[in-house]
């Protein structure tokens, strides 16, 4: 209770640390992402086996024998146990689902999940039983037996170097999950490339681990030894406790007892109270020395996705930004509506009596007038219609254009960067317009043409056109005011260039007669901005298609900073153990 | 060597050849470097062992540190040539036995940078023309060994792959090697060695699982044989099987076949579907001939057509009326007679999004960084396409063509209205004479009718159907020349585009080519 108590803080500590472990998801890794997620899964699993370890300090040693394929794992744990529990024989791989081996009165700590808690438990007493393993989850053969030292587990984990990843997987599980190795290799095999990156890793985290080195013919066993323990000590820095199992007949899935007569003293040996706290302690101090350095490495990579990141971010800021600017070049050239509007406007303008009816706007309205005004709009308010209709089309058609075109250089740009190219692949539906983008930018258009007639509104109060009978002349110039938007160029107002039409001079006499030319100039800079104004925020939401999935797959701002503040705090607290 | 470059099937592998080095050109940089260099790198080695002759058949015996290779050479060499040990990994030089004497094996083993030979002074079971190699392993420690091992494994004719009980699933050589060789069962033999330390019914097992395995990564056709290069257990099957490919000679064409579909396979896998048509520019035309107005031109032209027929065929009064009376203010709509076609040109955004748009209906099916190249070479084309539309729409110069029936028809009105005017003219005098009393005789009479009547008559429906006719006539030929006018200036745009775009039907041949080129590959 007390252990309990006392090392709660670094529990917590490690939790913490794991948990924000989890949410490095190397999402923008491209071809590294698996590299690094694996990475990020060991570490995760030895953290796991910290605090299952650390909250139950009484439980027992798990030795975990590991190897490569075809080293006789399985058999040697067979012989040690003194029957044939694990699978074995030719068919590579034997192991596929790993064997835990304890004395009955120390079962209790394995059947719930405090320890290896992602393994499925299988109970089993006696001989081997198939076991599907198409299943997904890992499945865990829980053994009771007398001959196994008391406080000691034995697993006997799968192969690390076969054709079945499943394999390396589960025992890349019970390794990091293990606090003693017990590694397999053959007279053949010791070499090995894999072999030895594995131990090369136990002795950085100077995990408790001894060797055995098993099919070695009689006369070559010092040569072999020897040549190991220098292989050893020069590629995995380690001088473990190396043992040699002779080649002999296998009965029964066992070798002669006496092959084994070294491993066995010394699990016997492990057992002991004083060895087993030391050798936890000894694999757990070495886990959490190497663990600053392994969160470092994450957080490398944590800053290599930051970097790309800003990359991605980057092609989407430019190409907006170059969108925007796009917007203003056309309106500036004043292609963003036909010709023929602008001339059937201009024409109109000048000929329907509006001039003469805005004459008259200032003096009281007779009756002559207002029959006049009668006849003319019907007329009028069709055209109007007809030319308000086609400038929306116009102006309508070129902002969905240049979002498409903004589309399609941001899926290009991405596409030569891998980490985008794999966002454009896990969501296709970024190479693909919008199903509303039409809509959206019709709505927007029509959405300025009424801020501009309710700014003519404005404007118009303050000068002559009080009566209410002149909201039809209020509609003609708020039209007149569109087209003049759209119709100026080089970014100079109507008034300064003259209005850059064929008979521009017609809608320019009408605005100046009824705001005056300062509001005239006024009106049309703000019909202008407010058109700028909801392009940029039709960008803005074609923006967040992008930077919405960008954001999804990116490390969150905080994570480098958290991880280093998580780590240093488990190196604070883990002077509990001692 | 002409009967060098021929492989089993009488195929030349000259050609194929070709087309793999057209396409490592077409692939660079639209796939993975390190698929086109490795593409690159069959094309050389090819080239270079077909340079060395077919006089040698080149097996190598490969396999994991521990598995018995140089003793298996051994055996095969009836000498103790390569070293053997029990310390791992055991050779770091490659060694080769060189079965009898051979035109040009110094040369090939020069090539296969392997300085270690060794020709038997007595026969020792094995053809002439048979170059054996022990290589050094591929999965211990001695990283530069797998290096070597790559080496030779890409370059030698027939791999030999001696597994044991132990390993022989091990991850690394069949994901390393044996799955980018399954273009190569016909070149590849397995020795399971160490069967001597099994029982037969474990024997029987294992190779039947390892059967399993190899027929899984597509090489079920490769033989295996359990042997113990220790005891001498199946060595002679063994060497009967080497001397069979030393016989045929065969085995390097066939290692290079196999180089060639694999290669090709691995290039087409980088390589998306083709694009179903050629290059259709039409609904280029289209969107730039709206960009362009052609229809409001077209309009316009039409228009100016109606008018110049309209004032040519006015009857000689009407025209003289024309003067003094005006005409109504022209109507308060728009007029295409405003339109001014030097005015403007196509808006570059909707060219742009145009070009785009073609380059993704080409582009689907590829894969991204063609599609990316397309995207790039048709908005390249942008401003070409701006430029030579301008052009075009400048070199249509229409002018409303007069024509013949022009005159016979003013004519024909002014006639009508003569007779109209004559006849009115008369029955006014006769009217007048009438009222004033004056004397006057009958008029002469048609059909019982009286001729001022006839005329007046005659005259005024003459007038109104010829008008109607010529209304009805100006409105066909305006539209026809409507039509024309647009017709030339599609045309002129559909040049422009044509020649726009041309960089981008480059661009789609080549890929097309690429596909052809692929398909040669594998002959």
């Amino acid at each position: 209770m007390d252990e309990a108590t006392d090392t709660a803080p670094l529990v917590t500590a490690l939790r913490d640390l794991r948990h924000v472990i989890s949410a490095c998801s190397f999402s923008l890794s491209a071809d590294k992402a698996d590299e690094r997620r694996a990475e990020r899964d060991h570490l995760r699993r030895e953290i796991d086996g910290l605090i299952a370890r650390i909250s139950s300090l009484g439980s027992p040693l798990l030795v975990v024998v590991g190897g490569v394929t075809g080293s006789g794992k399985s058999t040697i744990v067979n012989t040690l146990v003194g029957r044939a529990v694990s699978r074995t024989g030719v068919i590579r791989p034997t192991t596929e689902s790993p064997v835990l081996i304890v004395h009955p009165v120390d079962a209790h700590w394995f059947t719930d999940d405090r320890v290896l808690a992602e393994f499925v438990r299988v109970e089993r007493e006696g001989r081997k039983t198939t076991v599907d393993t198409d299943d997904e989850t890992a499945r865990l053969q829980l053994i009771r037996d007398e001959d196994i030292p008391l406080g000691l587990a034995l697993v006997d984990a799968p192969d690390i170097d076969s054709l079945s990843v499943r394999n390396r997987a589960i025992a890349d599980a019970l390794l990091d999950a293990a606090d003693v190795w017990l590694w397999c290799t053959s007279a053949a095999k010791y070499a090995d490339q894999e072999s030895m990156r594995y131990l090369a890793r136990a002795g950085a985290r100077r995990t408790a681990l001894a060797v055995a080195l098993t099919r070695v013919d009689l006369e070559h066993v010092d040569e072999l030894a020897g040549d190991f323990r220098e292989k050893l000590a020069e590629r995995a820095s380690i001088e473990p406790e190396l043992f040699t199992v002779e080649t002999a007949r296998v009965i029964d899935e066992r070798l002669p007892r006496p092959a084994v007569g070294s491993i066995e003293r010394w699990l016997r040996e492990l057992s002991g109270p004083l060895v087993r706290r030391s050798r936890r302690r000894q694999t757990m101090e070495g886990a959490l020395d190497i663990m600053s350095a392994d969160v470092a490495g994450l957080i490398a990579w944590v800053a290599d996705e930051t970097g790309t990141l800003g990359v991605l971010s980057d092609v989407i800021n430019r190409t907006i930004a170059q969108s925007r600017h796009d917007f203003g070049n056309a309106l500036d050239d004043g292609r963003a509506m036909r010709d023929e509007v602008l001339l059937r406007w201009n024409r109109f303008a000048g000929t329907s009596g509006m001039l003469a009816l805005v004459e008259r706007a200032g003096e009281r309205a007779s009756a002559w007038a207002r029959s006049l005004m009668g006849a003319l709009s019907g007329e009028r308010a069709e055209e109007e219609e007809q030319v308000r209709e086609a400038v929306a089309i116009d102006v309508a058609s070129l902002a969905t254009q240049l979002l498409d075109l903004a589309s399609g250089r941001i899926v290009t740009e991405w596409g030569t960067i891998p980490a985008g190219k794999e966002l454009l692949e896990a969501n296709p539906e970024l190479a693909e317009a919008p199903p509303d983008l039409e809509v959206r930018t019709r709505k927007t258009v029509d959405e300025w043409q009424s801020t501009v007639v309710r700014l003519v509104e404005t404007k118009g109060a303050k000068r002559r056109l009080r009566a209410r009978w002149l909201t039809a002349v209020i509609n003609a110039t708020a039209t007149g005011a569109i087209i003049a938007t759209l119709a100026q160029t080089g970014g100079l107002t109507g008034a300064e260039a003259g209005i850059a039409t064929a008979a521009g001079a017609a809608n320019q006499a009408l605005l100046t007669r009824v705001l005056g030319a300062a509001n005239m100039r006024w009106l049309i800079s703000s019909a202008r901005a407010d058109l700028e104004r909801r392009f940029t925020e039709l960008l803005a939401v074609h923006r967040r298609r992008f930077t919405e999935v960008l954001a999804a797959a990116a490390p969150s701002p905080k994570l480098i900073a958290q991880l280093e503040e998580r780590a240093d705090a488990v190196q604070k607290v883990r002077s509990c153990l001692n | 060597m002409s009967e060098l470059s021929r492989n089993k099937n009488g195929q030349g592998l000259a050609p194929r050849l070709h087309a793999l080095e057209r396409a490592v050109d077409a692939s660079r940089g639209m796939m993975p470097d390190e698929v086109v260099d490795r593409a690159a790198g069959v094309r050389t080695n090819a080239g270079e062992r077909l340079a060395r002759g077919d006089a040698a058949v080149v097996v190598a015996l490969a396999g994991g540190t521990g598995s018995g290779k140089s003793t298996l050479f051994n055996s095969l060499a009836g000498d103790d040539v390569a070293d053997v040990g029990v310390r791992r990994p055991t050779t770091t030089d490659p060694v080769a036995l060189v079965v009898g004497d051979i035109e040009g094996a110094d040369s090939l083993l020069d090539w296969l940078e392997v300085r270690k030979r060794f020709t038997p002074e007595r026969k020792i079971g094995l053809e002439t023309g048979l170059i054996v190699l022990d290589l050094p392993d591929h999965d211990s420690i001695r990283t530069d060994h797998k290096e070597t091992v790559d080496k030779l494994v890409r370059r030698v004719d027939v791999l030999l792959w001696v597994l044991d009980p132990q390993k022989y699933a091990q991850g690394l050589l069949h994901r390393g090697y044996l799955k980018d060789l399954r273009q190569h069962a016909e070149v590849q033999l397995v020795a399971l060695n160490k069967v001597d330390e099994l029982v037969p019914a474990e024997r029987e097992a294992c190779v039947t699982d390892l059967r399993r395995i190899l027929a899984s990564e597509g090489l079920g056709k490769v033989p295996i044989y359990p042997i113990s290069a220790t005891e001498g257990t199946g060595l002679g099957q063994l060497r009967s099987a080497l001397t069979e490919l030393a016989d045929r000679r065969t085995a390097s064409m066939q290692r290079i076949d196999g180089d060639l579909r694999k290669a090709a396979d691995d290039l087409a896998a980088h390589l998306g579907l083709p694009p179903e048509k050629p290059l259709d520019p039409d609904p280029l035309v289209e969107v730039v001939g709206n960009a362009a107005r052609v229809d409001d031109r077209a309009g316009a032209e039409a228009y100016r057509y109606t008018v110049a027929a309209r004032r040519a065929t006015r009857p000689p009064m009407l025209r003289a009326l024309s003067g003094i009376v005006r005409r109504r203010d022209p109507a308060s709509t728009f007029s295409p007679e405003d339109f001014d076609p030097e005015a403007r040109d196509p808006s570059p955004v909707a060219v742009q999004h145009a070009l785009q748009e073609l380059s993704v209906r080409y582009g689907r099916g590829l894969t991204r960084p063609w599609r990316s190249r397309l995207r790039e070479v048709a908005l390249n084309a942008s401003e070409p396409l701006q430029k030579l539309t301008s052009d075009a729409l400048a070199r249509v110069t229409a002018t409303p063509p007069r024509r013949s029936w022009w005159r016979p028809l003013s004519l024909a009105w002014g006639v009508f209205e003569l007779i109209a005017l004559i006849g009115i003219a008369w029955l006014l005098v006769l009217v007048a004479s009438t009222y004033l009393g004056l004397p006057a005789s009958d008029p002469p009479s048609v059909g019982g009718m009286s001729l001022p009547i006839v005329l007046t008559v005659v005259g005024i429906v003459g007038w109104v159907v010829t008008r109607l006719v010529r209304e009805r006539l100006i409105a066909v030929g305006a539209k026809r020349y409507g039509q024309w006018v647009r017709r030339a200036y599609h045309t002129e745009i559909a040049e422009a585009v044509k020649e726009a775009i041309a960089p981008l039907a480059v661009e789609i041949a080549a890929y097309q080519r690429l596909v052809e080129d692929l398909r040669a590959v594998v002959g």
